[in-house]
């Protein structure tokens, strides 16, 4: 019978109703979403942090061709290394071609300054790499992309002119990395005019077979590693651990941008801050709806409660009443509100460029904050219902019956 | 049974019963009788339990309500007590029907009969907007009595009635009396006090 009271109530007072519900839904809604934007941006903050930061760089430092090679047992270590994620080793064979007339250096000289360099040019050392260029440097009819993917390079469609880092990270593989391109990358460079050309490891083996292969390029071994830490915090220690480890190779260096990790880490830390006032904004925002809720709609017609305790109804059965209409009002709002919360989720989802590629976050509503939100509407319910019955019945009976 | 013994209410300083004593037994009817503003509504709450005396007794069938708590008050007023308003109250949002089916939880042909009887036939599912003051007094009215408790307290039940209406009205609660009811009722007009057994004027 309250039930029905109730909903007579809800479907004959139109305007109340719906104002209730009304001042329910804002609120819920602004509960759902306003965390939720702040989650999404922690996350993104936190994806382009790990993204940025948690990879540390080991090369080596001088002539690659004849750089001793870290053998397997070392890229086991570094595996071992607690906070490390992944380890890529990477075989790197990429030389620099020079013209001899133009930069006018001799032939066979090493240059510090050019990682991997070789000295080469016309009738310059080794001449089996001179001839496999022939044909895939600048201004050859087969002409060079600036902008290859890497499946076409994978694929031997094309050839990568310059070379970046991230080339090596977005193969996601922890395997041994050796790139499929007969030759990847050739690039000029004034004044010297030098070629770069990243080599394909089996290729080179093949085409120079072995003996020439290990005496120009070292060897097979890993030359160059990717690694992969688990999360900012741990790019630090790990490093550290690498230099221990590459003590014994003086001409690798472990690389990581500290500055950018600082950076970060200290945006992390102090964004914090503001994650936690916009939830409490979000919860003040809540609460205060909740008393202006129950103060504005529990005010309104107390006599109508004292007409039925006159007429032989208890305060609990009032109190009934009064939790049967806004638990109804309540329940639907939490059911719009989620709908309406998804709704807005979808339609500002924020994306950015990280890496050439187009990152999306979209608005994270976690399960905690629809449950959250679920709480909220039964909470209001629940404070609306029992504050006025608490109220009225403070007033007094006979005060409530001289209000009509 | 009910009785006043020596009752004084107040409001602030405004003191609007003083030293009151009335009884009325099952059966009897009395009628209080006063010009507006003389207390009368007072002493018909003090009556209904609606609200306690500033000082004396209220007792009903023995038992002094004055020392009753909320909840044990809650239980006499439903089992002894049915309390007709002087300015009619009715739920808005329900019609004449539902505001006494189910405010007092009454079986609806019972309703529609006193009702009829009331002249209220073609109103029953009219809400009380619709409804004039005459009308809506009869619907309150008819709540009060078809609740059967043993104590009927009216404020001024003939009030805004034409005087056929008040003729049934009446009629309807010398019925109650006659069937063992404690009736009483307020009015301006001391001609109204020729339906009670008994009368007190203030």
């Amino acid at each position: 019978m309250v039930f029905k009271i109730a909903m007579r109530k809800i479907l004959r007072e139109k305007t109340w109703s719906l104002a209730i519900l009304g001042l329910l839904i804002v609120g819920l809604t602004t509960w759902m979403v306003v965390p939720s934007i702040s989650a999404s941006l922690q996350q993104g903050v936190s994806s382009y942090a790990n993204g940025a930061a948690t990879y540390i760089y080991v090369y080596s430092n001088g002539y690659q061709s004849v750089s001793q090679r870290i053998p397997q047992n070392v890229t086991n270590e570094i595996s071992s290394i607690p906070g490390v994620k992944s380890v890529y080793p990477v075989v790197e064979n990429f030389t620099y071609l020079f013209n001899q007339e133009t930069s006018g250096l001799p032939n066979g000289t090493s240059i510090e300054a050019f990682k991997s360099a070789v000295i080469g040019g016309e009738g310059g050392y080794p001449q089996s790499l001179i001839s496999l260029s022939s044909g895939r440097l600048p201004g050859d009819e087969a002409g060079f992309l600036t902008n290859p993917s890497i499946s076409d390079i994978e694929n031997n469609q094309t050839y990568l002119v310059g070379f970046s880092e991230s080339f090596f990270g977005l193969n996601n593989s922890d395997q041994y990395m050796q790139f499929n391109a007969t030759a990847v990358g050739a690039v000029a460079e004034n004044p010297m005019e030098a070629v770069l050309i990243l080599w394909n490891s089996t290729f080179l083996q093949q085409q120079l077979g072995s003996q020439l292969y290990n005496e120009t390029f070292g060897g097979n071994a890993a030359n160059y590693f990717i690694i992969q830490v688990q999360d900012l915090s741990q790019t630090g220690k790990v490093a550290g651990q690498l230099q221990k480890i590459f003590a014994d190779y003086p001409q690798y260096s472990v690389v990581y941008d500290q500055s950018d990790l600082n950076s970060l880490q200290s945006f992390e830390s102090q964004s914090g801050v503001l994650y936690g006032l916009i939830g409490a904004i979000s919860l003040f925002s809540v609460v205060s709806l909740v008393f202006l809720f129950t103060y504005i709609f529990s005010g309104r017609r107390k006599w109508e409660a004292g007409l039925l305790v006159t007429q032989g109804w208890s305060w609990n059965r009032v109190t009934n009443l009064f939790l049967s209409y806004y638990l109804f009002l309540g329940a639907i709002s939490a059911v719009l509100s989620t709908a309406l919360a998804f709704f807005i989720g979808s339609q500002i989802g924020y994306s950015y460029q990280l890496y050439g590629s187009t990152v999306v976050i979209p608005l994270i509503i976690s399960p905690y904050l629809l449950a959250s939100g679920l709480l909220i509407a039964l909470l209001v319910s629940f404070v609306a219902a029992y504050f006025a019955v608490w109220n009225m019945r403070k007033i007094g009976l006979d005060n409530i019956l001289r209000e009509c | 049974m009910i009785v006043l013994d020596n009752v004084y209410k107040s409001y602030g300083a405004i003191k609007v019963l003083e030293n009151i004593s009335l009884s009325a037994d099952a059966g009897h009817s009395l009628c209080i009788v006063g010009k507006s503003g003389c207390g009368k509504s007072t002493l018909l709450k003090l009556v209904a339990l609606i609200t306690k005396p500033d000082g004396g007794k209220v007792i009903v069938d023995d038992t002094d309500v004055t020392v009753l708590k909320e909840g044990e008050l809650e239980a006499l007023r439903r089992e002894k007590i049915s309390y007709s308003f002087q300015e009619p109250l009715l739920i808005p949002y329900m019609s004449a029907l539902e505001n006494i089916t189910e405010v007092i939880g009454v079986r609806k042909d019972s309703v529609v009969d006193v009702l009829s009887k009331l002249g209220l036939s073609d109103r029953i599912n009219h809400t009380p907007s619709k409804l004039s003051v005459g009308e809506r007094k009869r619907v309150d009215m008819a709540r009060a009595m078809l609740k059967g408790s043993p104590i009927l307290v009216a404020d001024e039940p003939l009030s805004n009635l034409d005087p056929a209406t008040a003729s049934k009205v009446m009629e309807l609660l010398a019925r109650y009396t006659h069937d063992g009811g404690t009736l009483v009722y307020s009015s301006v007009e001391p001609s109204e006090a020729k339906f009670a057994d008994s009368t007190i004027v203030m």
